[in-house]
């Protein structure tokens, strides 16, 4: 017999991935809507159509992005019912995605500050006004930081239905 | 002396196995006209002499590939007196479509049913004797790398060499499928060039798979008009 | 062969495979007992594998390592940059003489530098895609993306070249040795350079950001869309039209490797070694070419001035030789000069405009609308992107498909395409009204 999961476990995982699904696919549907509006239906106004800090303003394919990770982890709610135990892969992957970008990004803010730092002058004024706010707030930085005890969580959850301990 | 060739996937464990039984020691070359590596070497089991021929490692016998031209060349052309397949048991489905077509082929085949103790410790149960029955050859668990099943396996290559069992595993292709292959077959049989070479079926269910080989080989003939009137 | 598929009711091999499959079902399931011991691989194949979300997440994680690749490269490139710029400013300064000090700040230092300046985004790329390959989630994309490429025409197998060929197409050709079928091999061979390289991007920038304006973006990445989408067609139109290249393509099989945590070293030394590898093969020549084009630009050495008047030099009498082929497309005599020197590689072609036009990077933007419109610039970037590989690329091709008749075909073709193509967004684009 295969060790299975404590039904409290999975309806945790459940709830917690499944919520955190939501979060991403509403950030990623967000993002994708800036970007169609800067792109193709206002293209050069300044303001994008949805203008939260931190909420790029024409990123297509990082929304579309954000939407898939958000897809999967939103899988999570197959494990509110008793039902097949290696859906937390669902969890334990949308949270690999999640990191991927979340780590992504943050590498992105650094690279940012270092490539004004080297134009300095007026690009480096600018930055330091305001542009390293909106990068810093990427809404999938954060996010990343919030799934991480799911990440956790299921990595435990994988390792007991696989046999490899508790 | 009998000749023997071995074959099976790639990664099944094939050169560990020509080395056991070879000694290690072969004669290295290249298939005729081509860059693929041809091992051949010997072994003396309870005082028969065997000459051992490595084919290149394939998943199945079709025209598509220079490797699997060279071993199903080998088979049919030089009819070697027994061929061992090595199966993979930890991955039994994919491994047997090349053992069906060797029997397809009506090789004289010995199934080396290799890592074994793979297969267990990722909990699988092997039910052998059923397997040979059903295949209707021959089949000896082996584990390459600690040499276990390697005199079995040469008894029963020695056995298989002197026997020369046909087995009788057939595939039922389906109604029309199969009324196509007996006409097909009434048809080749016309041609001694072609009957006598080839098993008559298998020619058959190859041209109705559109073999480029096969059809190659049937063009030349004098029956291929009426083979061309029934494949279309 | 229709009859038969009529008869049995689907293409004839497959319905034999398929009845031979049937039959080891049968004998596996009696023969076989006991279940797999479920592994940490299978868990995360359940996700990565999956039907619907599998395409998805490897379209994802592609993005991210795109944009690894290209911004968190930046700063390290934009550094070269400014270090050869400073270095060029000082020789220029510094050097008494002056044909000596043109040799040295605008061929060798201006030389050096386009080529490094390649060197970081190319091997964040490596890195990126030996974390992709070590952990064992390339051959599940891999796999994944089979099954489209299948319909598309091309092989499983040629999804990594194809990828590889977005940072430089010479992996990218060079990694069609896995493919085991003569034909597929040359057919993916072939459209191998439709996949945008890296090389092309400046152009792009630099194009798309002068006389695009806002719709920049869009069309930086329409032209990856559309070498992608190029690929998808040609392939298919060879398949259609070319004997050589009909008939089936082989079964992908392939080994899924375990899921393993990638160690530091082993992405290291793979990044490294391919790396290394485009240098070599890249550096020799890129740094070669721009000293020609430098020496063509600045030559007669009377006539220019020093290098000043760029329209008295041997590239001017080149370029204006070769306006009339591409005037229907609306380009100037620096444009086609420009696409010359591309042929060699493909990053000269923003350094020629530079010396052509005279002019430093940051007024290079303006100088550009002046040649183009927007219409003239969205055709041009596109020229850019089908147009003959460069030489380097040329030369792996040969290489790899031990053929001068299908390395000559490569080149003619995606010079009659990228004319074709051109001349139909100048077409259409007049048609719809713009300049």
């Amino acid at each position: 017999m295969r060790p299975a999961l404590d039904p409290r476990t999975r309806r945790a995982l459940a709830i917690y991935g499944s919520v955190m699904g939501l979060a991403y696919v509403m950030v990623g549907l967000l993002e994708v809507v800036n970007a169609f509006y800067t792109w193709f239906l206002r293209p050069g106004v300044e303001e994008a159509l949805i203008a939260l800090p931190g909420l790029p303003a024409g990123d297509l394919f990082g929304g579309f992005s954000s939407l898939v990770v958000g897809l999967v982890l939103l899988q999570a709610v197959r494990l509110w019912r008793p039902g097949r135990d290696e859906d937390v892969a669902f969890v334990l992957v949308g949270s690999l995605l999640a990191a991927a970008f979340g780590v992504l990004y943050i590498l992105v803010f650094v690279a940012n500050g270092v490539s004004v730092l080297l134009a300095g002058g007026e690009e480096l004024a600018e930055w330091l006004a305001g542009g390293w706010l909106a990068d810093v707030l990427r809404p999938e930085i954060w996010l990343f930081v919030l799934v991480l005890p799911a990440a956790i969580a299921s990595w435990r959850a994988a390792r007991i239905i696989v046999g490899e301990g508790a | 002396m009998i000749r023997v060739a071995l074959i099976g996937n790639p990664n099944v464990g094939k050169s560990l196995i020509f080395n056991n039984l070879t000694g290690g020691r072969a004669h290295v070359g290249n298939w005729p006209g081509k860059t693929v590596e041809k091992k051949v070497g010997k072994c003396v089991h309870k005082g028969v002499e065997m000459e051992i021929v490595d084919l290149p490692g394939v998943y199945s016998l079709t025209a598509r590939s220079v490797d699997e031209l060279i071993a199903r060349d080998f088979i049919v052309e030089e009819r070697p007196d027994v061929v061992v397949d090595i199966v993979d048991a930890s991955n039994l489905e994919r491994n047997l479509y090349l053992t069906v077509q060797l029997i397809e082929l009506e090789a004289n085949v010995v199934v080396a049913l290799n890592k074994s103790d793979l297969a267990a410790d990722m909990g699988y149960e092997i039910d052998v004797g059923e397997l040979s029955r059903l295949l209707g050859v021959p089949v000896v668990p082996t584990v390459a790398t600690t040499k276990q099943g390697m005199e079995e396996l040469k008894d029963a290559i020695v056995k298989a060499a002197r026997e020369r069992r046909k087995s009788p595993l057939k595939i039922d292709y389906g109604k029309r499928a199969e009324a196509l292959i007996k006409r097909l077959e009434e048809i080749i049989r016309k041609d001694p060039m072609l009957s006598q070479r080839y098993p008559t079926r298998w020619l058959a269910v190859r041209l109705l798979e559109g073999d480029e080989d096969v059809l190659r080989k049937v063009r030349s003939s004098s029956v291929w008009p009426e083979v061309a009137e029934v494949i279309g | 062969m229709s009859r038969l598929r009529a008869e049995l009711g689907e293409e004839p091999e497959a319905y034999f495979v398929e009845k031979r499959y049937e039959l080891i079902k049968q004998i596996v399931s009696r023969v076989l007992k006991g279940r797999r011991r479920l592994t940490l691989s299978d868990l995360l194949d359940r996700v990565f594998l999956h039907r619907g979300l599998g395409i998805p997440i490897f379209l994802a994680l592609w993005w991210a390592l795109f944009r690894f690749t290209f911004d968190v490269s930046a700063p390290l490139s934009d550094a070269i940059d400014m270090f050869f710029g400073w270095l060029g400013d000082t020789a220029r300064d510094g050097i008494p003489n002056p044909w000596l000090a043109s040799f040295v700040a605008d061929g060798i230092c201006a030389g050096f530098g386009s080529v490094l300046v390649f060197i970081p985004p190319i091997f964040f790329l490596f890195f990126g895609l030996a974390i992709l390959e070590d952990s064992g989630y390339l051959a599940r994309a891999a796999f994944v993306m089979d099954r489209a490429l299948y319909k598309l025409g091309l092989h499983g197998r040629s999804f990594i070249p194809m990828l590889l060929g977005f940072g430089c197409n010479i992996p990218g050709v060079m990694a069609c040795r896995t493919i085991e079928r003569e034909e597929d091999r040359i057919l993916t061979i072939l459209v191998n350079p439709l996949m945008s390289c890296s090389a092309r991007l400046p152009v792009y920038v630099l194009i798309g950001g002068a006389v695009l304006g806002a719709y920049a973006a869009a069309g930086v990445y329409s032209m990856y869309i559309l070498g992608i989408a190029l690929a998808v067609c040609m392939a298919l139109l060879f398949r259609r039209v070319i004997p050589y290249f009909k008939g089936r393509r082989s079964m992908f099989i392939m080994e899924l490797p375990v899921y393993t945590r990638p160690t530091l070293r082993s992405l290291l030394r793979h990044m490294y070694e391919r790396g290394v590898l485009f240098l070599k093969k890249a550096g020799t020549i890129i740094f070669s070419v721009m000293v020609i084009v430098w020496f063509l630009a600045t030559h007669p050495w009377s006539a220019t001035a020093g290098g000043e008047l760029v329209e008295n030099s041997y590239v001017a009498m080149l370029g204006r030789a070769l306006e009339p082929l591409v005037r229907p497309l609306g380009f100037d005599w620096r444009a086609v000069a420009a696409l010359f020197f591309g042929f060699l590689a493909k990053e000269i072609v923003v350094e020629t405009f530079g010396i052509l036009l005279g002019v430093e990077e940051e007024a290079l933007t303006s100088a550009i609308a002046q040649i183009f419109t927007p219409v003239t610039g969205l055709a041009f970037m596109a020229f850019t992107l089908i147009y003959i590989p460069c030489v380097a690329t040329i030369g792996v091709i040969y290489r790899e498909t031990n053929s001068v008749k299908w390395t000559v075909f490569a080149v003619v073709y995606s010079l009659l395409l990228a004319y074709a193509v051109a001349f139909v967004i100048v077409s259409v684009g007049h048609a719809l009204g713009y300049p």
